[in-house]
């Protein structure tokens, strides 16, 4: 590049910059008008000389600028990687860890659920309702022991996922208890499986549900660090483009030469760095939040909804093992359904958080209708039992021994909980592409702005060091 | 019948029953604190502790009453039962089918009032909730091993009783426990919510901490789990949790005699009648068959109960 200052710079080079002259002059400022190419001869000890001569306070100037770009650029590169990494966090650890917590509410709610169904099959128990109830316990104790090792002690789900550890295998004890009673044809086998099932439900899920709340609260956390603008950085880059332009207005008014090659760069670095930081920080905070509001929150939700679900389930198959000793379970069924499919409940959240978004939002509104089949079915199932229909009521909530009903309770519910799912995947992919490009947004970010950071420092030392040069 | 003569025969009757006690099966060492029949028993209506839980109206094969009509036009009895108690009424795992002492009684009701012993809907009713079911009429008898007591005859009417049982502390057989007495102090004790055990307790609890359950059969997991150290039951559920666990026993002797009654509406008097004349027939005929088969492990039977009638 080719600026009528650099030619005259170089032109002007040879000679020496007064040192007597300027430092009678001197302030503190490093404003006064400097001479280039005036009248005293070249020091031949430039750095003893230089003190507080112009030469020196441009040094002092171009040094200050110098120190900005680069703290600039570091802070830049350390608030883009926090915010890069909360964002990677949220992405590889706490949503999973979150999901993750759900997973577990989930396959101990269902444990619940099929091992109560098994009870109701007694002698006929089918393999498919055993392997379910073997997979719930293996998915609920892979995941406690991952969620272990990804949670450091001092995190606040810990507790709980020592406690469920060690909770898991007394139930399954429980269960397995249950079911040899009731295989000997002892109705004790029948109060094992209620006393289980109130560990699980009173004490287990209350703690899979603090769980779930503690990793979904840091996955708010990390969203909130990742989406955070990097105030500092920003204003940082504002104060150093500032004192770059002032400095060359200052260098323009001493030397009306207008452009400083160095300076120049270092001016462009920076701004080119602010730009894309703010802009690439606001569009990943934009993405990010998108991923959150159309992905984690809508699968939070639909995650309830599910668990909610099985409750209603495990309420309704138990209610048959009590066989009548208790009207707890018919209680917890009102109770439990009105927060699944309620006015307010998470089906009509969920059906509201997804409103832009058909494909998701369809399978949730089959698993409404699902429910109200299921609803319709149950009254009907425990109308046949408050008749003392115990036979009928039991065929219409698990099916026949053998034959494959589509009329059963049973079958609305899977089908509300298939399309919970099929909401589930849409929603999981949804947060997963969202959030990657929330994290692609910033991608090279740190790595730039640390190498136009250190552009523009290097501008500004050399743009400094010509006009320096001009002195001697 | 009128009420004053009624009254008056109550009155005779309950001295003359209370003089000679005529009913097998109590123990001898029962405190009298505990009993549930004193010997001033002149009106059923107001007292709720001084009555004659012995005494029922005179049986009737008419089926002329509403209470009877009822059943008969529906053409099915709808009894309230329990479906865990074990040896009285329970369902069988393998078939589904429900079982047992009171089960058998039932059958009988619906054999002799319809002519067909399977003319039943059978309804389980919790504990708790065996005098609404009657009061709402979702049953019109409640055979469910209900004791006939003072207060309970406030709310619904029995028939004559069918058996003679006794509230009893279940322990391990490890267990220091002695009986209802000061071996409970500082031990858990189980009882069903509702139940003449958890009435009991709060009379005198000896010391134990009372851990209330939805059902007696609650008890025995919470003491196989080691949750309760004793259970207070009668003897006849006792019995049905001691045939589950080899490892407990019935321990201390009764505590007290208790009338197994099946229970119906208030004033259905026609009704009480009509199984009255079943009951009696039952406990001449029935009744040792039906022990034999369900209750052995409560020892060699007894005896079925004499009843006598007031009214």
């Amino acid at each position: 590049m080719t600026t009528p200052g650099q030619n005259y710079g170089v032109g002007s080079g040879v000679g020496g910059a007064g040192g007597a002259a300027g430092g009678t002059v001197a302030g503190s400022a490093v404003a006064l008008p400097p001479r280039p190419g005036a009248d005293a001869p070249a020091p031949r000890r430039p750095s003893a000389r230089l003190r507080s001569t112009p030469p020196r306070r441009l040094w002092t100037l171009g040094s200050v600028l110098a120190l900005l770009a680069v703290l600039f650029g570091a802070l830049t590169v350390t608030q883009v990687v926090q915010s890069s990494n909360a964002a990677s966090s949220v992405v590889t650890h706490s949503q999973p860890l979150s999901d993750d917590a759900a997973q577990i509410f989930h396959s101990l709610a269902d444990a619940d659920t099929t091992a109560a169904t098994g009870f109701l099959q007694a002698g006929n128990e089918t393999d498919a309702v055993r392997k379910q109830y073997n997979n719930d316990i293996q998915t609920a104790s892979t995941l406690l022991a991952q969620a272990a090792a990804s949670t450091s002690a001092s995190d606040p789900g810990q507790q709980q996922i020592q406690q469920l550890n060690s909770q898991l295998p007394v139930y399954t004890g429980l269960v397995d208890t249950a079911r040899a009673d009731d295989r000997q044809g002892l109705p004790l086998g029948g109060a094992y499986l209620r006393y289980a099932s109130g560990q699980l439900q009173n004490v287990m899920l209350p703690e899979a549900q603090t769980l779930y709340a503690a990793e979904t609260a840091r996955l708010h956390q990390d969203y909130a660090n990742a989406e955070a603008l990097p105030w500092a950085a920003i204003g940082l880059g504002l104060v150093t483009l500032g004192a770059l332009v002032w400095a060359q207005i200052r260098l323009f008014r001493r030397t009306n030469r207008v452009f400083n090659v160095g300076m120049v760069v270092a001016t462009a670095a920076t701004a080119v760095a602010v730009i894309w930081l703010t802009a690439a920080q606001s569009i990943a905070a934009s993405d990010l939040n998108a991923s959150n509001t159309r992905g984690a929150a809508p699968l939070q939700v639909l995650n309830e909804a599910r668990i909610t679900a099985l409750q209603c389930r495990g309420a309704e198959n138990l209610n048959l093992v009590a066989r009548g000793s208790t009207d707890t379970y018919e209680t917890a069924w009102a109770k439990v359904s009105a927060q699944l499919a309620g006015k307010n409940g998470y089906l009509s959240d969920a059906n509201g958080m997804t409103a832009s978004d058909p494909t998701a939002q369809n399978p949730i509104r089959v698993a409404a209708a699902a429910f109200t089949t299921w609803q319709q079915r149950h009254d009907t199932a425990k109308s046949a039992n408050d008749h003392g229909d115990y036979t009928t009521a039991v065929n219409d909530t698990i099916g026949v021994a053998g034959a494959t009903s589509t009329q059963t309770t049973s079958a609305a519910f899977t089908q509300l909980d298939d399309s919970l799912n099929t909401a589930i995947s849409r929603e999981r992919a949804n947060f997963h592409s969202l959030a990657d490009a929330g994290r692609g947004d910033t991608a090279l970010l740190a790595e730039g702005a640390g190498v136009l950071a250190a552009l523009a420092a290097a501008g500004a030392l050399l743009g400094i060091n010509r006009r320096v040069a001009e002195y001697r | 019948m009128s009420g004053k003569k009624t009254r008056a025969v109550v009155l005779a009757a309950a001295a003359l029953l209370l003089a000679t006690v005529a009913l097998p099966g109590s123990s001898a060492a029962e405190p009298p604190t505990l009993r549930a029949t004193t010997a001033s028993a002149p009106d059923l209506a107001p007292a709720a502790t001084t009555c004659d839980t012995g005494a029922s109206l005179q049986p009737s094969t008419s089926d002329s009453g509403p209470g009877v009509q009822r059943i008969k036009q529906r053409g099915k009895l709808i009894a309230g039962i329990d479906t865990n108690s074990y040896l009285w009424g329970f369902r069988d795992p393998a078939t589904g089918n429900l079982q047992g002492f009171d089960i058998d009684l039932v059958h009988a009701l619906a054999k002799s009032i319809l002519g067909d012993s399977n003319a039943v809907e059978f309804l389980a009713v919790p504990t708790a909730n065996r005098i609404s079911a009657l009061k709402n009429d979702q049953v019109d008898v409640v055979v469910r091993t209900m004791t006939i007591t003072c207060a309970r005859l406030l709310q619904v009417s029995f028939s004559s009783p069918y058996f003679v049982a006794g509230q009893e502390v279940v322990a391990p057989k490890s267990s220091p426990i002695t009986g209802f007495d000061d071996s409970l102090k500082g031990k858990r004790v189980c009882a069903a919510t509702g139940s003449t055990a958890a009435d009991l307790l709060k009379q005198t609890s000896h010391g134990a901490t009372v851990v209330p359950v939805a059902n007696q059969l609650d008890c025995l997991v919470q003491m196989q789990l080691g949750n309760v150290d004793a259970t207070i039951t009668d003897n006849a559920l006792g019995a049905g949790q001691v045939a589950q666990d080899p490892t407990i026993h019935l321990v201390g002797g009764t505590l007290d005699q208790e009338l197994y009654g099946v229970a119906m509406k208030l004033g259905a008097s026609d009704l009480v009648r009509r199984v009255n004349a079943v009951l009696q027939d039952f406990l001449a005929n029935q009744w040792d068959t039906e022990y034999n088969l369900w209750l052995k492990p409560l020892g060699k039977s007894p005896g079925a109960p004499r009843v006598h009638y007031a009214g």
